[in-house]
């Protein structure tokens, strides 16, 4: 890599550096393949393991996945349509994982991809890796944290959202006693 | 339209104009009633725009109705502070309950004697008595959460419950609620619209609750009832004149048909002006004719005056860890009280607190988005936390504090508009002693006190400017909103508000519209 100033001193091959504009991708007649639906639960999935935000009783994202395919369906059906952003970030992480092997693809994309975006999120994406960080990683984090994942920072010794409990009343997955109702005291009790 | 003539002509389509409609076509399905709203239908339970929502970093601009609100600088504004009138409000099918937090308290018996209490603002034409049957409606309308053991509580509904039980405190409530108990503040529960169904429109990210109320789906609902066969709801359609053939006699309004911008007129035996409190004054000042020079209703000068903004109080404070991990999910609010907000303290602008419902909090996914690992996100949340007390400062009317029509028209049609506001000494002196009094609270909490501010004045409980009054030399409209001196014309907003209280708005117009409907019922 040579200095920071360049857009594409980042994380990839060819196809990740590739200079691409900024805007939103069109999609217009493209249709979501098969294929490219499960890579984007891939990405989805190592977000979940990555931070370590799961359920505690979960190994994976499975839990959220209905949530996280309203997420799909809302944005590859309705316009601006993502679809185009969805495929080449399917594109750029297989380039990854070819690169540099599954675990290691993600563990850098995540926390050192070298895209500008990670220091300054106002950059413009000119890269087709730096497209996939703000239009797919970028969202899909913010997905896994609304689904669930924001729980887990309330975690303490395997508890689960100690907050959490304070809005619901209490569900059958707490482990926690809610907050105390407020009882008067006896000089405030009306006579 | 469909007809020459309706029996009803509201102009706006926010809680106010939603429920008078609802109830009269409940007592007579044939009644025919056109509703004008001058903003567009933004499409709600849009699963697209909720998530994009969600998605958005920023928060501004970046909900499907945002562009619906006043811009910076769209409004004229001076005074000794600078009046916010940006984000305040809504402009669209639905009204501000597209936007709102939901939070309906009652006013209390007082508010309703300020000027007999204080010599300041003005008096209701009636008693707290005389709205109790009809907060009760509200209450059940909007679904209101709410817990009735509070000491409040027990001279404002004696032995009558919530629609829906409280929202519980969340945990990081405790420590405030310590504080406030120190200090001898009875903590209560956040009365919520807790409504039945979502309209997904982009007032929250997380949903503890189901739903908040909009007027989107009563609106919705009036609408695909078929036995409404005289119902009308028109969109993108600004009032711009109220018609009269005499000077007591409205016989409908202007509008501007929304396709060819033509003026055309719309004829109604009643007409109910809900356009809140800037657009409601505005509408009356533009009705010039041989019977009202200066508008309708404006023979003595009061329309647009008496303008009455919430004053909001803040004291924010750090504390240097957060061993519990305590942080507000939700944005939700569940902790206040209505300690201050008594006669006692009502000549020295009364406030009404409660606990910031954003802190403390962390942005987790943004520090995910730059990168920060697991580990590096646990040191961060755990080394400091942010709490905040807040409050809602009661201001009295002022003759002087008032919306005048400016030059030019905005984007929806209808004219501009100028705000004078100054700020009295004595609310400038209060609102600092208040200050003094959170930042004990916040003292008491162990934190370290950085902000204490006592934020401009703005909009988004805008109360007062045609004031209900005994007689037209008191106020714009008489104890059943109707404006002094006409024999069918309406004010249904919180324009007609002598007082602001310290606390939301919103049930209290609920309220006066259902007041209202039955006023309507019972004349017709």
């Amino acid at each position: 890599m040579s200095g920071a100033a360049d857009s594409n001193d980042h994380i990839g091959g060819e196809f990740c550096r590739a200079a691409i504009a900024p805007g939103l991708l069109s999609s217009a007649g493209q249709h979501l393949t098969p294929y490219e639906r499960n890579g984007l639960w891939r990405i989805f999935q190592a977000i979940g393991r990555a931070w370590d935000d799961l359920h505690p009783s979960a190994t994976d994202s499975s839990n959220l996945k209905s949530t996280w395919l309203d997420f799909i369906e809302a944005k590859t059906n309705f316009e601006p349509s993502y679809i185009a952003e969805y495929s080449n970030a399917v594109l750029c992480v297989d380039e990854l994982i070819e690169i540099y092997g599954e675990s290691n693809a993600f563990s850098l994309l995540f926390f050192r991809s070298g895209l500008p975006q990670q220091s300054n999120p106002a950059a413009p994406p000119m890269t087709r890796l730096a497209h996939a960080k703000k239009f797919v990683i970028d969202e899909f984090i913010r997905v896994n944290v609304v689904a669930s994942g924001f729980k887990s920072f309330g975690r303490e010794e395997h508890q689960n959202g100690v907050n959490y409990n304070g809005y619901l009343g209490g569900s059958r997955y707490n482990l926690k006693a809610r907050v105390r109702d407020y009882k008067p005291s006896e000089a405030e009790t009306p006579k | 339209m469909k007809h020459q003539e309706y029996e009803y002509v509201i102009v706006g389509s926010g809680v106010a104009g939603s429920t008078i409609a609802e109830r009269l076509l409940q007592h007579n399905r044939a009644t025919s009633i056109l509703i004008l709203e001058a903003g567009p239908e933004v499409k709600a339970k849009d699963r697209r725009f909720w998530w994009d929502y969600v998605v958005n970093a920023s928060g501004d601009n970046s909900k499907a109705y945002d562009f619906t609100c006043d811009q910076p600088g769209e409004a004229k504004v001076s005074g000794n502070q600078t009046f916010e009138v940006a984000g305040s409000r809504v402009m669209l099918y639905g009204g501000s309950t597209v936007h709102w937090g939901g939070w309906c308290l009652r006013y209390k018996p007082e508010d309703f004697k300020l000027h007999y209490n204080t010599g300041l603002g003005g008096d209701w034409p009636f008693d707290y008595e005389d709205l109790f049957p009809y907060y009760e409606m509200a209450e059940h309308h909007l679904q209101v959460c709410g817990d009735v053991g509070e000491s409040w509580n027990q001279e404002m509904r004696p032995g009558v419950p919530y629609p829906r039980p409280p929202y519980w405190w969340t945990e990081a409530d405790g420590e405030m609620i310590q504080a406030w108990e120190k200090n001898g503040i009875e903590p209560g529960k956040m009365p919520v619209a807790r409504y039945r169904k979502c309209m997904t429109t982009g007032t929250c990210k997380y949903c503890p609750i189901g739903a908040r109320f909009s007027s989107q789906l009563i609106l919705d609902e009036l609408r695909s009832d078929e036995r409404n066969i005289n119902l009308e709801i028109v969109s993108s359609t600004p009032v711009t004149q109220i018609l009269v053939d005499s000077k007591s006699r409205i016989t409908g309004v202007e509008y501007l048909d929304s396709t060819t911008g033509d003026a055309r007129h719309v004829y109604g035996r009643t007409v109910i002006v809900c356009s809140g409190a800037y657009e409601s004054p505005k509408l009356l000042m533009l009705s010039k004719s041989n019977y009202w020079k200066n508008g309708i209703g404006n023979d003595h000068d009061l329309v647009g005056r008496f303008l009455v903004s919430h004053s909001i109080l803040k004291v924010q404070g750090i504390l240097d860890h957060n061993r519990e991990n305590w942080f507000q999910e939700y944005d939700f609010p569940t902790l206040m009280s209505r300690t201050y907000d008594t006669p006692q303290y009502q000549k020295s602008n009364k406030i009404f607190l409660f606990k910031n419902r954003a802190l403390p909090n962390i942005d987790f996914a943004q520090l995910m988005i730059q990168g920060k690992s697991r580990g590096e996100i646990d040191a961060i949340r755990k080394a400091s936390r942010v709490q905040e007390l807040q409050s809602f400062m009661e201001e009295t009317g002022e003759f002087n504090n008032r919306v005048m029509l400016a030059r030019g028209k905005n984007r929806f049609g209808l004219p501009k508009m100028e705000i004078r506001f100054d700020r009295s000494k004595d609310a400038q002196k209060n609102a600092e002693n208040w200050l003094t009094i959170m930042s004990k609270v916040v003292d008491d909490m162990g934190y370290r006190i950085t902000k204490r501010v006592v934020d401009p004045p703005g909009g988004h409980h805008a109360t007062g400017t045609c004031r209900m009054g005994a007689t037209e030399k008191d106020g714009v409209t008489d104890k059943d909103m109707r404006v002094h001196g006409t024999d069918n014309l309406y004010v249904c907003s919180n324009a007609a508000f002598p007082s602001g209280a310290a606390v939301n708005p919103t049930l209290t117009l609920t309220a006066m519209a259902y007041r209202l409907a039955d006023h309507l019922i019972k004349k017709a």
